[in-house]
């Protein structure tokens, strides 16, 4: 199943669509550090932060209209709004599909 | 060519936003942080500011209002830039006097749009202000050739009748001076109706202006 609306991306990139290679060779090289980030901020129960680096990494994958993972960062950016406990098995999850995206872009 | 400068400490869409209005013609500086936003800002001017709301250390809503102390809001338009789910950060920029915002993913075409918008209202406000200071002008010199014109009558008059009943040197070189000063007054008077006249400061450091007609300079 694919996770990346290819329609929507095309539709929104329009003529400018060869500038998807550099924002994956971007997002290739920072996502790694801002997930550390996040899981660092889960682990301090850094609310604020945990806010913070779940909100840029929705905002990374967003550029790729990768609507479920940008769901699933809205999720936890949301509970740090909140103050709320996060579990680190849901930046796992964000994990285990950021390789399949990059693998769907590259083959575009 | 309008310049933009694009605020944000995601990289991947400052640089994205960069790179698409690069395409259309728009000169673009970009910077990661509040903090190098307000340090860029103090030596480059800018059409317009693209801000992120959300940034690490000093966030879009404190550097709008830190921007907002020096620049009103068509000397520098600012549109924020912001998730769809900020609606109460987006409410907070507009109280701030944020001119716009925009929601990312960024729509290049809205974008664009937007900051036009901007750009043509700062540029309007500034010729309408600039013929609203030449009008003011106008009608000061106006009034004051009248205000000079009535004494400066009395003073000639009477040391014509002084210097017909008296004639020497003394009231020969006031009159001279009077004389030099109506013909002064009349210039300005014949100037400031000139549509063609144009203002240029010769002093960086006090308002004064070279008035003169721009086609008989050029």
């Amino acid at each position: 199943m694919s996770k990346i609306d290819v329609s929507a991306l095309k539709s929104h990139y329009g003529e400018d669509i060869e500038i998807i290679e550099d924002l994956i060779e971007i997002f290739e090289s920072s996502y790694p550090e801002t997930i550390k980030s996040l899981e660092e901020a889960i682990q301090n129960k850094d609310h604020k932060n945990i806010e913070l680096h779940a909100h840029t990494l929705k905002g990374m994958v967003a550029n790729f209209f990768a609507m479920d993972v940008k769901e699933q960062c809205f999720v936890i950016e949301k509970m740090g709004r909140e103050n709320q406990e996060v579990d680190l098995k849901l930046v796992d999850s964000i994990k285990k599909e950021i390789p399949g995206i990059l693998t769907e872009l590259k083959s575009l | 060519m309008t310049k933009i400068l694009i605020v944000d400490d995601d990289l991947m869409n400052g640089k994205q936003i960069k790179l698409r209005l690069e395409k259309r013609d728009y000169e673009c500086d970009y910077v990661s942080s509040g903090e190098d936003c307000l340090e860029t800002l103090k030596s480059n001017e800018y059409d317009c500011l693209l801000l992120d709301i959300m940034m690490p250390g000093i966030s879009g809503l404190d550097v709008l209002k830190e921007v907002r102390k020096t620049k009103n809001n068509y000397e520098l338009p600012i549109i924020m830039v912001t998730a769809k789910d900020e609606a109460e950060d987006i409410v907070a920029a507009l109280k701030l006097e944020a001119n716009d915002y925009i929601t990312k993913p960024v729509n290049i075409e809205i974008a664009t749009a937007r900051i036009n918008t901007q750009v043509n209202l700062k540029n309007l406000i500034k010729t309408s202000l600039r013929a609203k200071k030449a009008q003011t002008i106008t009608t000061m010199i106006t009034t004051l050739h009248h205000e000079i014109n009535n004494p400066l009558a009395i003073a000639i008059g009477n040391l014509t009748i002084l210097g017909a009943k008296n004639p020497n040197e003394r009231i020969d070189k006031a009159m001279n001076a009077l004389n030099r000063i109506t013909d002064i007054v009349k210039k300005v008077e014949e100037l400031s109706q000139d549509e063609g006249m144009e203002e240029v400061a010769y002093s960086d450091t006090i308002n004064m202006y070279d008035i003169h007609n721009k086609k008989q300079k050029d």
